[in-house]
């Protein structure tokens, strides 16, 4: 399908496909949109592919802190401390 | 221990126990670490975000009222230090946003289907990495700072506009925006260097 024959419910799930994938949208609305996302193969892969993205961005990423920041994180808050009982 | 609660450990630090600030240190330093590097894209910069955003935490401790919480405080200082670091710098990319956002709802469908049906498995996790973290560095610091807190530090939209003081809506709206542009810019990232497909031109469209 181009892009030229989209149809304005394919414009709207494109408009609404955050708050559809946080689960923000309720009653009619939410009705409404599932109903032609389950049939809109276009629709589909647009809400499929961007839940993709968050959780490839969600997966891949690191917490921890390379040991010789927190080392040096350490050193700045004694420093501080210091400083301040010092006064 | 709730570890997810920190209102033992804040009430400790505050009242001078230096184990109890340490703690709080160690359980927030990575996502302050990596929050920062997101937002200031070298780890030089981030560095100095992390170390100045919890020398805050220490001299400003005792004005914390605890509405909020802990994580969300130290956010809002994290940000704030990022973002006063990149207006410095005057970074112009008012330009490319309109470029790159102007092709709102025009997706190359193509490229979409290839990318949601592609389990990424022949790609190697460093390089899905470098990918994610490049397209990310594209977005503007205003998109990518909502981007960055709400889908991958797990904020909700309330905390998010809490800490930038702007409304709900214009996190939302910000963060559509973004995983509609980090999906289209990955779609093509990963089509392209999915391999021998790529180059031939046999292939007829439409
Ligand atoms: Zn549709």
């Amino acid at each position: 399908m181009s892009d030229e024959c989209r149809h304005e419910d394919c414009k709207k799930v494109n408009d609404l496909l955050s708050e559809f994938l946080d689960e923000e949208l309720k009653g009619a609305v939410l009705l409404e949109l599932k109903e032609h996302i389950e049939k809109c193969p276009d629709c589909h892969l647009n809400v499929d592919s961007v839940r993709k993205v968050i959780r490839l961005y969600r997966d891949a990423t690191e917490c921890d802190c390379p040991v010789d920041i927190q080392i040096r994180l350490k050193d700045v808050i004694r420093r501080a401390r210091e400083e301040e009982t010092g006064r | 221990m709730d570890p997810s609660d920190d209102t033992t450990l804040v009430q400790q630090a505050k009242a001078g126990d230096e184990a109890a600030f340490a703690e709080l240190v160690e359980r927030h330093q990575g996502r302050v670490y990596h929050h920062a590097l997101r937002l200031m894209g070298s780890a030089e910069d981030a560095e100095e975000v992390l170390q100045d955003t919890f020398l805050q935490v220490f001299r400003n401790l005792d004005r914390f009222e605890e509405r909020s919480r802990f994580s969300t405080w130290i956010y809002r200082i994290a940000t704030n230090e990022a973002l006063m670091r990149l207006r410095k710098a005057r970074r112009k990319r008012e330009v490319f946003l309109e470029d790159a956002f102007a092709r709102d709802g025009e997706h190359a469908v193509e490229q979409i289907r290839d990318f949601a049906r592609s389990a990424l498995d022949d790609v190697a996790d460093t390089e899905i990495r470098a990918a994610l973290d490049a397209a990310l560095a594209e977005l503007p610091e205003e998109y990518r700072v909502v981007f960055t807190m709400r889908d991958i530090d797990g904020l909700t939209n309330a905390e998010v506009a809490e800490v930038l003081e702007i409304s709900v809506p214009a996190v939302k709206s910000r963060l559509h925006r973004s995983r509609l542009y980090l999906r289209d810019r990955l779609s093509r990232t990963f089509r392209d260097s999915s391999g021998a497909d790529v180059r031939s031109e046999g292939r007829h469209s439409g």
